[in-house]
């Protein structure tokens, strides 16, 4: 390019030219607004003259015309937007349409008759079009619908591990995709297998789904057949349940009274099961709160091993493990313990399977091992064995790192977190790093951030400080006063060892890395030995590891 | 103490994740997004409208991003423009449209926005005598002018934000520094040592 023509910027100093910055509040004024503006079909310019509104009327009466006079049936045009409801509305997508819950978020494309759709939070009914095909991503399943009626539920949740109590690793999300056909035919698929919906079933899939044969416990015909039933008939009273809604709504719709009133939808998302796993943040929860208090009452342990059996069947695992435990609070059940188990098991919560599977009479602890293996729970090893050495002998580090990708992805950064931590324990990855340290940025992290950070390279991490203090984490504020909240390690191995802090490969010995004040776990990985040790580091100061593993090779 | 978009303003790039959360509809990626781009799209409405009231900067710096992020679902990263370019795109038309309009308000060239140092004086005048000048250039040679001397945008780029033919774009451009040019001359603001 010649750009010297006039070099006005050479003879003038054009930043002389100030720019005073945004007024506060810009991004929240524009969210608002963007917020009210969704989907992007609806929205109307903000001053319209009049031959214009005009113009738009006599198009539509031709047009309205045209398709009554000679039958012209036009494919709806293309189109795409964005929903975050902040109260129930409706999207029409010409001939399929969707009645979208309060909170729901969705975005939409229209491509021809196929129209694609990414659901990440909410429920919201489905309406599809004989002619249209609707595919559905809804996290952890894809759905697929065609002359149907549908109700998806996606509902997520990070706080599992303030709400339950549960260990870190099975902290991670619980993220549950449910879905209800009323009509038509439907096709789901979740990690690799795909069913079909009958009109009036429902199904849930989870992280890991099961097909509803699965989900027995024991694993007995007896069993399978009592939980097909159960699910049916809870398929059945959803349906009858959304019946009566509708009814109760077209009824309200068409009195008078009502007319031009603020008819309040039912809100779906608040039921108990979804406040215990959102610890009762949502305000709709505290009806269910009291619910703790009473607690203490003398409890009906068959009643809150009903609920539970209900909550499993419903793919409500995390809630289901609490009733379990509640009852088992009441009474002791060996009935209830192997449910317990299993539902442990299904969420993932390595602690809690621990203590029920030992809580099992010796001669069939080997079956429910067998169960909870297939959820990635070994509980036949000895549970005084190293984290690590667990992880090394089972983990995949590329498929920690594509669910660590789906969740963060996905608005999950926990999770994600989680997921990468997992990976760069199987294998170290210098991007993975990068991935972890986003994570935990995004999930406001600041520890763990701080530790990633120190991992970077140091060419690009003037970049990564721009990253993390979008959300809200200053690593440059720090820098003045990381005397008094970092220190040193130093640590020397012979022969030479890799190095892994706090679950995370650091490196090779010899190393120095820079850590937050406080203890961590340093573990020295000396061919296929692992010895871990702690470490204390204090602000400011250096501290020396040097470990001599000659002969124990 | 504010910071203030100086003669090169660009923003951080977003990174990828934080777009294809707010193509879908993130509410935090939308606010991430308007966070990493508000100086900059607001620097070249507050340049295009030199000597507008500034409620109006904001205004159309806020319909900017709403107009962003309505589109966003349909922004391809991979496309021709980046998302900086596609955004300073909308920002212009809607600040030339804004031009444009009969009822503008009385041209103002903003006052010092506060007290300087005797050291800073000189930079003061010539940035007021710069916004002056900026000031009556027309519409387009003064858009031409400020994509390519703030924004760093390629001839190229101010072709297509601008849909002129190159050409137009480099004899636009030399129009505009020429004009400015007399303009500080006349000023009588010194030049650079």
């Amino acid at each position: 390019m010649n750009d010297t023509e006039d070099n006005l910027d050479a003879d003038y100093d054009l930043s002389a030219w100030e720019v005073p910055p945004p007024a506060a509040g810009l991004a929240d004024a524009v969210v608002r607004r963007a917020r009210d503006a969704v989907p992007q079909s609806v929205v109307t310019p903000r001053s319209l003259k009049p031959w214009v509104v005009g113009a738009v009327a006599l198009a539509a009466l031709v047009a309205v015309l045209a398709i009554a006079l000679w039958g012209i049936e036009r494919a709806p045009a293309d189109g795409s937007g964005v929903v975050a409801a902040t109260g129930p509305r409706t999207l029409d997508l010409g001939r399929s349409s969707a009645t979208i819950d309060s909170g729901a978020q969705l975005t939409w494309s229209r491509r021809g008759a196929t129209i694609d759709v990414s659901q990440s939070r909410g429920g919201a009914v489905w309406r599809v079009g004989e002619e249209d095909t609707l595919v559905i991503d809804a996290t952890v399943a894809s759905i697929e619908a065609k002359g149907a009626s549908l109700r998806v539920e996606v509902s997520m949740n990070r706080s599992d591990v303030r709400a339950m109590g549960v260990g870190s690793a099975a902290a991670a999300v619980v993220s549950l995709v449910t879905v209800i056909v009323y009509e038509g035919h439907v096709k789901a698929t979740s990690n690799g297998q795909t069913v079909n919906i009958q009109p009036g079933a429902a199904m849930t899939f989870g992280d890991k789904p099961v097909p509803p044969e699965q989900l027995s416990v024991g694993g007995s015909d007896e069993d399978r057949r009592r939980i097909a039933e159960l699910e049916r008939e809870v398929a059945k009273l959803r349906f009858e349940l959304l019946n009566r809604q509708a009814d109760d709504q077209a009824r309200d719709a068409k009195d008078p009274k009502k007319i031009g009133k603020d008819t309040k939808p039912v809100d779906n998302t608040c039921d108990e099961v979804t406040c215990v796993l959102n610890n009762y943040d949502d305000p709709c929860c505290a009806k269910f709160k009291k619910s703790k208090v009473v607690a203490d009452a003398p409890c009906d342990a068959n009643a809150l091993a009903k609920k539970g059996d209900d909550y499993l069947q419903n793919g409500m695992d995390i809630a289901a493990l609490v009733d379990f435990e509640k009852s088992l609070a009441c009474k002791a059940d060996l009935a209830v313990t192997k449910k317990a188990l299993f539902a442990a098991c299904r969420s993932k919560s390595v602690a809690k399977a621990r203590v029920h599977y030992k809580a099992l009479p010796s001669t069939i602890t080997s079956n429910y091992a067998q169960i909870c293996l297939r959820y990635g729970i070994q509980l036949d090893t000895d549970d005084t064995e190293t984290d690590a050495t667990k992880a090394t002998a089972t983990c995949d580090a590329d498929a920690l790192k594509t669910k660590g990708n789906d969740y963060l992805n996905n608005g999950m950064d926990h999770a994600a977190l989680a997921q990468f931590e997992k990976s760069l324990h199987c294998k170290y990855d210098s991007e993975l790093v990068k991935k972890a340290f986003l994570a935990s940025c995004r999930s406001k992290n600041e520890a763990k951030a701080r530790l990633y950070f120190t991992k970077l390279p140091h060419n690009l991490s003037s970049n990564f400080v721009q990253i993390c203090k979008r959300f809200g984490i200053d690593l440059d504020e720090q820098a003045p006063v990381t005397k008094a909240t970092t220190g040193w390690l130093q640590i020397k191995a012979d022969p030479a060892a890799k190095i892994e802090i706090d679950g995370v490969r650091a490196g090779d010995t010899p190393l120095r890395t820079q850590l937050p004040v406080g203890k961590h776990k340093v573990t020295f990985i000396v061919g296929t030995n692992k010895y871990s040790y702690t470490v204390n580091i204090k602000a400011g100061e250096a501290t020396m590891m040097a470990k001599d593993f000659t002969g124990l090779e | 103490m504010p910071v203030v978009a100086t003669a090169r303003t660009t923003a951080d790039q977003l990174d990828e994740l934080t777009l294809r959360r707010a193509q879908r509809g993130d509410e935090r990626a939308w606010r991430d997004l308007v966070a990493c781009y508000q100086n900059v799209v607001h620097a070249l409405v507050w340049r295009l409208l030199v000597g507008r009231a500034r409620h109006r900067v904001e205004d159309l710096v806020q319909e900017t991003f709403v107009r962003v992020l309505r589109a966003l679902p349909s922004f391809d990263p991979k496309g021709p423009a980046t998302l900086q370019t596609w955004m300073l795109t909308i920002a212009t038309r809607l600040a030339l449209n804004e031009l444009r309009r009969k009822e503008l308000e009385a041209l103002v060239v903003e006052p010092p926005a506060r007290e300087r140092t005797d050291a800073g004086a000189e930079r003061q005048r010539l940035g007021a005598a710069i916004a002056a000048g900026v000031a009556a250039l027309p519409d387009t040679q003064r858009a031409v002018f400020v994509l390519r001397e703030y924004h760093e945008l390629d001839y190229v780029e101010i072709a297509s934000v601008l849909e002129l033919d190159l050409g137009t774009v480099k004899s636009r451009l030399a129009r505009a520094r020429g004009a400015l040019r007399e303009h500080l001359v006349a000023a009588g603001v010194g030049v650079r040592s």
